[in-house]
This record gives C-alpha cells, sequence and structure tokens, in this order.
C-alpha cells in the first residue's frame, strides 16, 4: 500500500526533525547545558507527536508522548541530561523513525514486533527518571499477537496466572482480591478458580492467615511484563507465574523465528526482547543457576526456565535454534559451489601461470626475481591448498545416510544388522563425496544382502546373530581411504574361478594366487549370486563400482575369507583438481608422478639397483616390479637420448615398483587436466598438466601402471620358471 | 456486637453486620465455635454485611465446609458479599445459597 | 467510599496525592508527620495509608511501627514514599513491614496504580 503524498510529507517530515534530534543529541555531549539544542529535542518529539496523532498513528503518539515528557522535564531543569539519557534518547529517535516507516507502510506485522521495543525503551527511559513504569496509564499496550486485529478478546490468545499467596499475606496488608479486581481492569478475567483445599477446619483455623490459592486464566492486550507488574508489591508473599496459552507460546515461537539473528546473543536476551520472560523472572533464573553452579549438575538457563515453567520448551527450543542460527552464520557463508569450482579453476591457471614465470626468471637469469618468485610460489600454494580446503567436507553425513538403509534392508531382508561408522570427520573434496555415494551404497548393499547372513545361519556357524557392518575412513599419504567390512559369509573364491573359466577370464589350468582371484570378482559378468536379489547381483555391480572409483583416480581393492567376512578399500585422491607432483623425464617427455607416491629416488651410478631379470628390479637386496619409462610408453628414437638414468621408486598401498626414468625434474605443482574423451582408457595415464614453458607433462597413473607392472612381471617370471 | 447469634432448639441463626473481614473473623469464629454441635442447622443472614475480604471470605468457606453440623446455609447474601465471591470465582460454590435480599445496602 | 491517609511532611506533595485521590473517587484524610498521623487513627475505618519515610517528629518507619501494634489498623495496606537516595531505607521498611513502595518524584497516575493494587474493592 503507498503512502499517499500528505503521508509521505509526514515522512519527509519526521525524517527531518528526527535528524535535528541527532544533531541536536550528539552536540549536547559535549555542551549539555545549551538550552536551544534541549529545545530542539523537544520540537522534534512534540512536533512528530501531534502529526502522528493527526494520522491516528496510535504507536508513534504512544512512544513519542512519554519522551517529549521525559525532554520537558530536561527543560524545566527537573531532570539531567547526561551520557546514559543521550545514548537512550538516540535510541528513541531510532526507533520512532522505524515506527513512522511501518506506520505510513501501514505493516501491521512490523508494528508488532516494534512495540515489544517501544515497551523496553520506555521502561528504560522510566527508570532512568526513577519513575516506576506504570504502562496501563500512560501507554495503550500494543499486543504482542497477531490477532489483535481481529477485535476478538478471545483471539488473542490467553495467560494462566498462578497465584500461591504465602501465610502472611493478609497480615502484611495485602489482599488477593484487591489484585485479581486490578487483573480487571488490564483486561479481560475469564476464569478465576480458588483453590481452598489447604483451609483448616472452621475451629481450628487462624482466619488471619491465607489459605487461598488461585489460578486465573487472564487474556489482555498487554505483555508478561504488565501482568507481572500487576503483583509487583507482592513478591515477597506469592509464588507468581504466568503460563502463556498455545496461542501465545506459539506467538513467541514466531516472534523468535522474525528476530534477525545477532551475534552473541544469549537465550535469556533473546526470550527477554519478545516478552516471554520478565526481566525479573530472567535474575531470579540466572541466580537460580549460580546458586546450583557447586552442583555436578548444573543446569543450562533453558533447563531452569522449563522447570520453573517461566518459558514453555517449545519457546526455548526455537530461541536456541536461533542462537545456533546466529553463531552458524556468523560463521559460516553459503558459496555457490559453482563459484567455488570457478575460483579453483583460477587458482590452477594462476599455478601455471606462476610456474611459467618461475621458468621465464630462470631462463634469463633474473637474478633479482628469484626472491619475488620463490615468495609468489609460495602464496600460490597456499591459495591453493585454501581454496582446496573450501570445497573439503566430512565424509561423516554420507556415512550416516547409510544408517537408514541398514535398518530398511535389514528390517527387509529379516536380518539383523548393526552398522558402526568411524572416522566421519575425514574431509575430502565435496565432488568426490558426491561421486561416492553411488559406489558406497552399492558395496554397502552388497554387504547387507550378499555378505551378512540371516540370524539362523549365522548361529549355525557359530557366529553371533546380529551381523556387523563397519565404515571406516582415514586419511594415508594424500589419499582418502574408506573400507567397508563386514563379518558375514565371505566371497567364495572357488565360485568367482569355476564362473570366471566359464567366462573365459581364466584358463583352467591357470594358477590364480588368492588375491587374484578375488580380484576376479571385479570383472564384469561375475557375480556369483545364484539368485539375483532385488538389490543387486545383477553381476553389473562390482565392475561399475571399480570403474567409478578409478574415474575419481582411485583405487578398490578386495579382501575377503570364506565364513569370515570381506573387506573392501576404496583409495582416493582427496582432491582432483592440483596435486603435488614429481616430475621426471623420459627420452624428451615430461612425465608427472604423485609425489604422494613417490617413495624415492635412486640415480643410477648409486650401483644400489640393477636389473633382475625383465622386470624386476632389486634395491638393497628388495626385490620389485618396475619399468623404463621410454619404454613403456614406446618412445621413439628413445636410445638417442641417454641419460644417466635413475629409479624412483613408488608405493601405493603395499606394493612397491620401480619406474626407470631419464631425469629428475623436482617437485611441481601439477594442474591437472583431464585427457580428452579419446583417451580416456590410455593405460598409466590420469591426465596432463600444462608446465611453464608451456609444453605438455603427462600425469602418470601409478596405481594403474603397478597393476600392468605386477601382473606382467608375474606372468614373465612364471613363464621362467616354467620354462626352467 | 457484630455477630448476633439466635438459638432455638437444633437451629443457629446468624446475623451478621459491619466488615467480614480480618479485624472481624476471629471474632465471628470464638462467638459461634461453642454452638456448634451434631445435628444442628446453621444459617448465616449477609444481608448487612458491608466489607469482605480474603480472611471474611476463608470465613464462609470453613464454615461452609463444617461437617460436624448438620447443615450450613446463607442467605441474603449483600452486594460486598455477591462481589467478593464473584471476584474469587466462589460465586458457584456458594450458588446454591445466594438469595439477593431486595435490602441489600451498601 | 474509600478512605486513604496520606502522610508526608510537604504540603504540595499531600496537596498533589489528595486531589489526584479524590479525583479517583477516594476520600482523603492527610497528615504532616507520624505523630499527627496516629492521632488521626480514631477508630474510623481506613483503606490505605500513604506514608513518606523522611518526616520530623516521626519519621515513616517508626509511624508504620505503631501502625502495627494498632489492633483497629495493623492490617491496613501501607505504601511507602522514598527518593531515589532513601532507598537503602527500603530494608528496613521491610523488616518492618512495609510492602509497597513509589519512589520520588512520581506521576500522579502512577500513585494511583499502585492504590488500585492495594485497596481492596
Amino acid at each position: 500500500m503507498t503512502a499517499s503524498d500528505v503521508q509521505k510529507l509526514f515522512m519527509t517530515e519526521a525524517e527531518e526533525l528526527l535528524t535535528e534530534m541527532e544533531d541536536a543529541l550528539l552536540s549536547l555531549e559535549a555542551d549539555s547545558e545549551n538550552i536551544e539544542l534541549i529545545n530542539q529535542l523537544f520540537r522534534a518529539m512534540h512536533t512528530i507527536k501531534g502529526a502522528a496523532g493527526i494520522f491516528n498513528y496510535s504507536a508513534i503518539v504512544d512512544f513519542t508522548h512519554p519522551i517529549e515528557t521525559s525532554i520537558d522535564k530536561v527543560r524545566k531543569n527537573e531532570l539531567k541530561i547526561d551520557c546514559a539519557l543521550i545514548a537512550l534518547l538516540l535510541k528513541c529517535k531510532d526507533h520512532t523513525w522505524a515506527l513512522v516507516n511501518a506506520a505510513v507502510e501501514d505493516d501491521e506485522a512490523a508494528l508488532n514486533t516494534l512495540s515489544i521495543q517501544s515497551q523496553l525503551i520506555l521502561t528504560e527511559l522510566g527508570r532512568h527518571e526513577n519513575i516506576e513504569s506504570c504502562f496501563p496509564q500512560t501507554i495503550a499496550a500494543e499486543p504482542i499477537t497477531p490477532e489483535r486485529i481481529e477485535g476478538h478478546y478471545l483471539d488473542t490468545g490467553h495467560w494462566l496466572i498462578s497465584l500461591d499467596f504465602r501465610a502472611d499475606t493478609l497480615r502484611n496488608g495485602l489482599d488477593p482480591l484487591s489484585f485479581i479486581r486490578y487483573l480487571h481492569q488490564l483486561g479481560q478475567v475469564l476464569e478465576v478458580i480458588c483453590l481452598s483445599h489447604k483451609l483448616p477446619s472452621f475451629e481450628a483455623c487462624d482466619f488471619e492467615s491465607c489459605f487461598l490459592r488461585y489460578r486465573i486464566i487472564f487474556a489482555g492486550n498487554c505483555t508478561k511484563e504488565q501482568i507481572e507488574s500487576v503483583f509487583e508489591f507482592a513478591q515477597d508473599d506469592c509464588d507468581i507465574q504466568i503460563l502463556p496459552s498455545q496461542k501465545i507460546s506459539e506467538s513467541f515461537q514466531a516472534l523468535i523465528e522474525q528476530l534477525n539473528p545477532s551475534e552473541n546473543q544469549r537465550l535469556g536476551e533473546i526470550l527477554l526482547s519478545i516478552g516471554a520472560i520478565t526481566e525479573k523472572e530472567l535474575a531470579k533464573s540466572l541466580h537460580l543457576q549460580s546458586d546450583n553452579a557447586d552442583d555436578s549438575t548444573t543446569k543450562k538457563l533453558g533447563e531452569v526456565l522449563i522447570a520453573n515453567q517461566l518459558v514453555d520448551k517449545p519457546v526455548v527450543e526455537q530461541a536456541l535454534k536461533k542462537q545456533t542460527q546466529a553463531r552458524e552464520q556468523a560463521q559460516t557463508i553459503r558459496v555457490d559451489s559453482n563459484r567455488l569450482g570457478q575460483l579453483i579453476n583460477l587458482v590452477g591457471e594462476l599455478v601455471t601461470a606462476s610456474a611459467a614465470m618461475k621458468v621465464m626468471v630462470d631462463r634469463y637469469h633474473f637474478l633479482d626475481a628469484n626472491d619475488l618468485v620463490g615468495c609468489v610460489e609460495h602464496l600460490v600454494q597456499e591459495i591453493r591448498e585454501n581454496a582446496l580446503q573450501l570445497r573439503m567436507v566430512q565424509i561423516g553425513e554420507t556415512f550416516s545416510r547409510f544408517r537408514r538403509v541398514v535398518r530398511d534392508v535389514s528390517n527387509e531382508l529379516g536380518k539383523q544388522i548393526e552398522l558402526t561408522i568411524q572416522g566421519g570427520e575425514s574431509e575430502l573434496d565435496k565432488i568426490v563425496v558426491e561421486k561416492i555415494n553411488d559406489p558406497l551404497t552399492h558395496l554397502v548393499r552388497n554387504a547387507l544382502d550378499h555378505g551378512i547372513e540371516q540370524p539362523q545361519e549365522r548361529i549355525n556357524a557359530g557366529k553371533s546373530a546380529v551381523g556387523h557392518l563397519m565404515l571406516n575412513a582415514f586419511h594415508d599419504s594424500g589419499h582418502i581411504v574408506i573400507e567397508v567390512t563386514d563379518d558375514g559369509a565371505g566371497l567364495n573364491p572357488e565360485r568367482i574361478r569355476k564362473k570366471a573359466e566359464l567366462l573365459g577370464l581364466v584358463d583352467v589350468n591357470q594358477v590364480l594366487s588368492h588375491a587374484e582371484i578375488l580380484r576376479l570378482a571385479f570383472e564384469p559378468g561375475l557375480s556369483t549370486k545364484e539368485k539375483a536379489s532385488n538389490l543387486s547381483g545383477r553381476g553389473v555391480g562390482m565392475d561399475v563400482v571399480k570403474r567409478n572409483i578409478e574415474a575419481l583416480r582411485g583405487s578398490v581393492e578386495l579382501d575377503s575369507e570364506l565364513g569370515k567376512g570381506t573387506k573392501i578399500t576404496i583409495t582416493l585422491p582427496l582432491t582432483l583438481a592440483i596435486i603435488d607432483g614429481f616430475m621426471v623425464g623420459a627420452a624428451n617427455e615430461n612425465y608427472v608422478i604423485p609425489l604422494n607416491m613417490v617413495e624415492e629416488c635412486v640415480e643410477l651410478n648409486q650401483g644400489e639397483w640393477h636389473e633382475q631379470q625383465k622386470n624386476y628390479i632389486s634395491l638393497r637386496g628388495e626385490l620389485m616390479p618396475f619399468i623404463r619409462l621410454k619404454s613403456f610408453f614406446n618412445i621413439p628414437n628413445a636410445n638417442q637420448y641417454n641419460h644417466r638414468e635413475s629409479l624412483v621408486v613408488v608405493r601405493f598401498g603395499r606394493t612397491k615398483a620401480g619406474i626407470v626414468v631419464d631425469k629428475l625434474f623436482g617437485e611441481q605443482q601439477t594442474v591437472i587436466k583431464p585427457l580428452g574423451k579419446m583417451f580416456q582408457h590410455l593405460k598409466g595415464l590420469s591426465g596432463a598438466t600444462i608446465l611453464g614453458t608451456g609444453d605438455i607433462a603427462l600425469i602418470l597413473d601409478v596405481q594403474g601402471l603397478i597393476t600392468e607392472v605386477s601382473i606382467s612381471a608375474k606372468k614373465y617370471h612364471h613363464v621362467a620358471l616354467i620354462d626352467e | 456486637m457484630p455477630i448476633n447469634i439466635v438459638l432455638k432448639d437444633q437451629s443457629i441463626k446468624v446475623n451478621l453486620t459491619e466488615e467480614l473481614t480480618i479485624y472481624s473473623v476471629m471474632e465471628f469464629r470464638d462467638a459461634l465455635v461453642g454452638h456448634l454441635q451434631p445435628g444442628v442447622d446453621i444459617s448465616v443472614d449477609l444481608s448487612q454485611v458491608t466489607e469482605v475480604d480474603t480472611a471474611g471470605l476463608q470465613w464462609l468457606l470453613a464454615l461452609k465446609g463444617l461437617n460436624v453440623v448438620q447443615r450450613v446455609e446463607f442467605c441474603h447474601h449483600s452486594k460486598a458479599v455477591i462481589d467478593a465471591l464473584e471476584l474469587s470465582g466462589l460465586s458457584g460454590t456458594f450458588d446454591d445459597t445466594i438469595v439477593i435480599s431486595s435490602e441489600a445496602r451498601v | 467510599m474509600k478512605k486513604i491517609l496520606v502522610v508526608d511532611d510537604s504540603a504540595s506533595i499531600r496537596h498533589v496525592v489528595s486531589i489526584a485521590l479524590r479525583g479517583a473517587g477516594y476520600e482523603v484524610i492527610d497528615a504532616c508527620d507520624g505523630k499527627d498521623a496516629l492521632s488521626k487513627l480514631n477508630g474510623d475505618k481506613i483503606n490505605l495509608i500513604i506514608s513518606d519515610v523522611n518526616m520530623p517528629n516521626m519519621d515513616g518507619i517508626s509511624f508504620l511501627k505503631e501502625v502495627k501494634k494498632h489492633p483497629r489498623y495493623k492490617f491496613t495496606p501501607v505504601i511507602m514514599l522514598t527518593t531515589e537516595a532513601g532507598r537503602d531505607k527500603m530494608e528496613e521498611g521491610r523488616m518492618a513491614g512495609a510492602k509497597a513502595w513509589v519512589v520520588k518524584p512520581f506521576q500522579p497516575p502512577q500513585m494511583l496504580d499502585a492504590v488500585a493494587k492495594l485497596c481492596l474493592p
């Protein structure tokens, strides 16, 4: 609803007056005796009040009137203007402006919320003048419930006022009847219940003592504070509780929701600001809290408030929620994940550019620039780490989702399965987390479906009826390792082998190790479950899992013992975008090995290693498979380049292998650029990177290489043995 | 004496005048307590009660709650009595015995 | 009509309070100090007493103690008046049985409010 021109005029005028008021207040700080400034203050409030009256903006009138009165007192030298009062009046000025806006915009909801603040500010003002609050007369109270406008009293929600008078009440000159009568003036007394069960018999009764208690249902356009003030003189002689009805409680909750979460607001402050508790109640509760501070069970303020029936539970919970919201908001900021991705891309470019700059500086021997370059490199490194960190999330949330899965599936299958989660706080890249969800789900379902047996079966096998499934995550040399372990039936190597033979993957006479047989389970078409269940077992599972994990530049291993259980180990890189690499050269080509897999480098002339047979190398007596990079990649004219060779020992998991290279270049931040679709399935490579020189280096897929190397090495060895 | 007690056979007629407040209730109690016997009917005329406070209400309640006597009846409640009963939510308790006196003073 | 006794050594205060009370329908008797007030307690019904604390001859708290001994007035509600500076008297007053306090300076409506809370209907 747009304000009419006249109202606009009012608003403009109010703005001017309030600005004048603020200026005057600020000047008064230095010049508190200045009559002219004080008059300015008076004029501001007086004029706004008058104008507001014409428009029937009662909220503004009711608020400005006492302020005008106070300023008048200052004028008459009845009240001294000091820093506290100036600060208070500044608050008044701000609040008046808020009221003006709300009134002109006809914003009922805003006026309702503001009204509470009006009360609070005026209470402060009253206190400042040493006047006890007397709201019923000087301020037309604004209600806290949104239903005020309907005009139905009963819709405003009601309060239960509980009055337990003490024995000496009457002797002290107090009488419940006078308070009840006063309540009738304040609002609607819907019901009065008199509890007289403590009254002794007629013959023995001391009628001068008070035995009566009252429970009163009260409805009124007033705040809890106002109700409390009715009994201000009875504080010592009566236990008073003012309980909100459901409606009022709900309106409290709504008010809390509307609050702007402001940092560091304490629970008490939040509740006080909406009128759910009064100052006295808060003080009393804090007192109670600190009284019991020696107990081993220190209660939280919220608990104290609920226990003493000062606020009901939903309201406290809402306030606590708001607190958490504030804290979270203060500590976190929402970021569009696309933006984050862009940022990380840019960081990648920055890494490349920085490398290029270094190359340039080296090439032209800008010695002076060395420090600068080092500094830039270092900063870029930091930025890179921080940027990547932004995308890290804990895997715990993913793990937790499986609780539901485990519960539902075990119910469906009639099995008893307990899920243990460890290492949930391990962090990894958000994208990895998202992409790992499907493979993980499949593996979990596998364990639930095929792995863990029916309770009876388990008992027969001497196991506990309850099966165990564990999800574990931890970091290991630049990777995150996820283990899915179950104590179920395990894989049957016989079956796997038979199936593999059927599919032609394995020769009948072929000798395979236990590990090799298990690895066959990842081959497409190999599901040993006779009956494919609803969940899994169609034979498309494990190979898809493996592929998905490898697409993430991770790897998966299987370990199982028939009858005992299965453990699946997934290893994933912590990030997909940028890695620390170790650059090596083979012939005239550059390659990057992920630094975290590099164990050591040994130069040829050190005599610590020599080739044993074709594919094995012995390093200080330790045997390991190896490849010669330039041979492996069939680099043309490789022998033209006869460099002194070096051996890079890489380790992945438990496996070690050697890579013979021609040159060792050193550490290199590597921004991973994916290979084009055409090259996705190249063995041994997981990406490429652009060097500072503009050249391209291929990133070695160490896991893939090692596997290749191990298999071919064994093959050869085997053949060699047989030949012998 | 603001309390007037007339005894006749098994009935006691009590007439209260002036205040039924903390200042008079003990006196009223003491005056009446000796006459409380099993089988006795008590009728209390409240038409001349000028003021009632909580102590007075307690007196009325305690009297009403007497189980040693046969019956307790209140009549001709004055305005002061009615108002006090209403404020304290006790009108219903004394409902059967409220007969608005045509001569209600105050 | 309810009757209120106003005790204060300041004539202007007595005046302002009396006018406010009378305007609200109360009958008012006033006294200038504790002694004077006691003399006004002659057996007639008094519904409420408003008394200042700092008065010559007999101060408010002593007056209150005397009232508490008087069989006819010992249960009368009392409102004590005090200044901000005199707040320390409040504890003493409380011990003597003063339950209601109004701090000077006060607005008449505030006084009427306090009276309404304590005076029996």
